[in-house]
């Protein structure tokens, strides 16, 4: 089912602070999990 | 649905993707007439996601991307001009799956996937250009948009992978 999109506007001083968080990325838990989990899930690929 | 039973494997000739239906023409085209060609040019490779009775329960295309510096900001704070990436082309759940976690389960492989190969060549973000009604889903799982979302017709994401620590 299609979810509704809020727009989300970025002004130049979004993409400055996203700019610093690439050059200052900080540890993010909610993707660390991600990758726990992702890794657990990758044993499960099959090579062909 | 038990995700730690669902097999993940490169598509190839043999598997029969006539029935396969996300409820999206473009994505079920794509995987009926395209992705083993594209697999084929090593433009992009397709990995099935498969349940223990080896019906497909979804897929996801996998390809190299990079951001351009100015996508971001027209300042020269970053050094270089583009930023290598790992980028999620297509990922699609069978409408009979929908709603029980395997678009997460997709999401995360191709997220631990895309780490992987960050050890072995240049690969600073996770990348993918969105359908609009999956905007709010990749939002939710850390990507953050690359410009202004509203005026793009698939809105670019991104995951910084230097967010995730080995």
């Amino acid at each position: 089912m299609a979810h509704p999109i809020e727009p989300t506007v970025l002004d130049k001083e979004d993409f400055k602070r996203l700019l610093k968080d690439l050059e200052n990325p900080e540890l993010s838990p909610k993707a660390q999990r991600m990758y726990k989990l992702g890794k657990q899930y990758h044993r499960q690929v099959h090579r062909a | 649905m038990d995700l730690k039973k669902l097999i993940i494997s490169p598509i190839n000739e043999i598997d029969d993707l006539s029935n396969f239906s996300c409820n999206d023409p473009d994505l079920d085209d794509f995987i009926q007439n395209d992705a083993l060609g594209y697999q084929n040019r090593l433009l992009a490779k397709t990995y099935l996601c498969r349940k223990p009775d080896k019906s497909i329960a979804g897929f996801y295309s996998v390809t190299m991307d990079s951001v351009k510096k100015r996508q971001l900001i027209d300042q020269d704070e970053f050094n270089i001009t583009n930023i290598p990436a790992f980028k999620i082309a297509r990922l699609a759940v069978h409408q009979k799956y929908q709603g029980l976690g395997v678009r997460r389960f997709l999401l995360y492989t191709t997220i631990y996937q895309a780490k992987k190969y960050s050890t072995e060549i240049g690969c600073r973000l996770v990348t993918v250009d969105s359908k609009p009604e999956s905007v709010d889903f990749y939002l939710r799982h850390e990507f953050k948009p690359t410009s202004k979302i509203e005026k793009q017709k698939y809105p670019t994401l991104y995951l910084d992978l230097m967010t995730i620590q080995d």
